[in-house]
């Protein structure tokens, strides 16, 4: 558990997490938008299309009625000429029914009928009326009288035709002979205001006379009707960005369009209605206006997924990178911190160990100054080794804490250009006893060499250096310091004629706390870091210390600094 | 000059060691005044015009850089020496020091008695 949870931790699952997470929200952000924007078009449409289909039904239906009204008053008071008129224009047709286009009056008549009818209608203004075709038929249905609104020749020359002639038009009258009912007949083409031909449908009325005691269908009355002027007016405004078409029929087909366009059925993209009047079916149907969705389109949506992916993908990268940044700067602070702590605790070390040795200085020097009064040479002698016991603890103190200053890079030298010839006579003037009993040389090198060198942690170099050589040789060794440039690098040499070192022990000669194993072992103190040190200054200087020694023979260590200062190449070439 | 005219103020919180250095520079003939923090070397300066301070860093009370602060020494007595005398080796902190009037850094432990003597001397009269 606790390593899962650890792995959930990382980074870099923090951010695959956010960039899945990122994807999933997008995806079905991206979804849910699309579904709403059709279930948005569903919705549209559908309301668009039952409005429609209800309102287109109602005048329909309206128009019927009127119809009805009309015939019911011919049955009651017959129809006339005269009759006729004042109905149709009782009705304002231009204002109130602007979808209706023209009016007739249709009566059934028996051969035995026709010379009384021809009568009448000379009596009426109508001398040359006749039916046609003309022939012998059981029975006529001549258009008696008729009135279009908008193109009364039309209507006139249609007056005398016997609708029964048509075979649809006879089937229509039958239905209604029947059902005594308001029919619709299919389409007709109409020709509107304009003087365009558009859709249309008649709606006939019967005319229902009481005839021996029976109620008998006597004459229709018709009146037809613009389908497209009727769709103007009823259709949606363009808001609600739903297009109508209306078919005849109970479904749509490219043969029975008589509004709009064809559109094939698509329940993503328009819905039908149905709508029965007058014994007849219209299918009403609704489509979005708003363009489907094509290539672009489906393009475009893909684009904007893609987008979304890439922007959590963007988004968990940036998160990873400031986690990662926050981790590391985490880090930092931590090892900032651990190493305020151990600078904090070297620095209290230091002083914790050094100030009793310093009170065990003073004092000691104090009785040996006399300070105390005067001591015998045995107690002299006694307080000396004390002293030096002291010292070396001393020693033993600084060398361990600069250890730990070198190794945690808490050293910056201050590089001075630096006579190291003059360094190395000073460093050689402060032996002392060391130095006694042994014979030493400085070769000053042909020309001044000025080096740029920490003048205090070279000098450590140096002494440790010639302080070796003295230590690990007999009285009356030779040690030669020797000081050249060589390709860029000052060269100085401390050559001793003292007891040598093995070849096999030059690996382990600079690491801490390690001293060689010889004749001086026991009786010369060290704490075996003296050339750990030293290595440490001189890469600290960027250079680098060798040896080389012949056991019996002795030693010389070759201390190489790179002259990196330009003062010093100008300085040394003068 | 007379080491009877010279006065050396030691700030040292060790008392062995303040002792010690008090024993060494009164033998020399300087006229010496010790304390044992910060707060009392304050004090002290209102009637102790020293020449020399012998300043230890870490003390209790007020430390080495709280007295140097505290004490505007440099401005009361602007020809006083200023030995930071410590066993720290803290580079910031000695850096301080020096930037608020101190003018030497000696490694207390590195210093015997006639070192001590040498260092007081060779401050105050070195034309000797």
């Amino acid at each position: 558990m606790k390593r899962i949870l650890s792995r959930l931790s990382s980074p870099i699952v923090a951010a695959l997490l956010i960039f899945v997470l990122g994807s999933a929200v997008t995806f079905l952000s991206w979804r849910s938008s699309v579904d709403q924007s059709e279930q948005s078009n569903s919705t549209t449409i559908k309301a668009g299309t039952l409005d429609f289909a209800k309102r287109f039904e109602g005048r329909l239906v309206a128009y019927s009625d009127v119809l009805t009204n009309i015939t019911v008053e011919a049955a009651k008071n017959g129809m006339t000429r005269e009759s006729f008129n004042q109905s149709i224009d009782s009705l304002d047709v231009k204002n109130s029914y602007p979808s209706l286009d023209s009016f007739g009056y249709v009566q059934i008549v028996k051969p035995n009928q026709v010379s009384a009818l021809k009568q009448k209608l000379i009596a009426e203004g109508r001398p040359s009326f006749d039916i046609l075709p003309s022939g012998n038929r059981d029975e006529y249905t001549p258009l008696i009288y008729a009135k279009s609104l908008y193109n009364p020749d039309n209507a006139e020359q249609l007056v005398g035709y016997d609708l029964s002639v048509d075979e649809s038009f006879d089937q229509l009258l039958e239905a209604i002979r029947q059902t005594q009912e308001v029919r619709a007949s299919g389409p007709l083409s109409i020709t509107d205001p304009n003087g365009q031909i558009q859709s249309g449908v008649a709606l006939l009325a019967p005319v229902i006379s009481t005839v021996d005691g029976e109620n008998e269908v006597t004459g229709f009355m018709y009146a037809t009707v613009r389908i497209e002027s009727l769709s103007d007016l009823l259709k949606p405004n363009d808001v609600l960005q739903v297009a109508i078409s209306i078919y005849s029929g109970d479904r749509p087909s490219e043969n029975s369009v008589i509004y709009g366009e064809y559109n094939e059925p698509d329940s993503q993209s328009n819905m039908t209605k149905q709508v029965s009047v007058a014994g007849r079916t219209f299918t009403v149907q609704g489509s979005s206006t708003v363009p489907s969705q094509d290539k672009s389109d489906s393009a475009q949506q893909w684009l904007i997924l893609a987008l979304g992916i890439i922007t959590s993908a963007l988004l968990a990268l940036f998160l990873l990178y400031v986690i990662r940044n926050k981790e590391l700067e985490i880090d930092l602070r931590k090892t900032i911190d651990v190493q305020k702590a151990k600078e904090n605790l070297l620095s209290l070390a230091s002083h914790q160990l050094r100030t009793p040795a310093t009170g065990v200085k003073q004092y000691l020097g104090l009785v040996l100054d006399g300070y105390a009064g005067t001591i015998t040479m045995e107690q002299r002698e006694m307080l000396e080794k004390a002293n030096e016991s002291n010292e070396r603890q001393l020693s033993i103190v600084n060398q361990i804490l600069k250890i730990s200053k070198l190794e945690n890079k808490r050293i910056s030298l201050i590089l001075t250009l630096t006579d190291p010839v003059e360094l190395t006579l000073d460093v050689i003037s402060e032996q002392g006893a060391l130095l006694e009993n042994k014979k030493i040389n400085v070769v000053s090198p042909p020309k001044p060499i000025l080096v740029a060198l920490d003048v205090t942690y070279f000098r450590m170099v140096i002494e440790n250096l010639i302080n070796n050589a003295a230590k690990y040789s007999h009285d009356g060794a030779q040690i030669t310091v020797s000081f050249a440039v060589d390709d860029g690098n000052f060269l100085m040499r401390v050559q001793d004629t003292g007891i040598g070192i093995d070849a096999s022990d030059f690996d382990t000669l600079f690491e801490a706390f390690t001293r060689i194993d010889n004749e001086f072992s026991f009786s010369v103190s060290g704490t075996g870091i003296g050339l750990y040190i030293e290595k440490m200054i001189v890469d600290l200087h960027e250079g680098t210390i060798d040896v080389e020694s012949e056991v019996g023979v002795g030693t010389t260590f070759i201390v190489s600094i790179p002259i990196l200062s330009e003062l010093s190449e100008q300085e040394n070439t003068q | 000059m007379n080491t009877q005219d010279q006065k050396i103020l030691i700030v040292e919180d060790d008392h062995d060691l303040n002792n010690a250095y008090c024993l060494i520079l009164a033998r020399e003939g300087y006229e010496v005044a010790s304390v044992a923090d910060g707060k009392e070397g304050v004090e002290r300066l209102n009637d102790f015009e020293p020449d020399l301070i012998l300043l230890d860093l870490r003390m209790p009370n007020l430390d080495g850089i709280g007295f140097l602060k505290e004490s505007s020494v440099t401005t009361r007595y602007p020809n006083a020496v200023i030995i930071v005398f410590t066993n720290f080796d803290e580079n910031d902190e000695i850096a301080l020091a020096f930037e608020l009037g101190a003018s030497r850094y000696v490694l207390k432990s590195s210093v015997s008695p006639r070192d001590l003597v040498k260092l007081v001397h060779d401050e105050l009269d070195p034309a000797s």
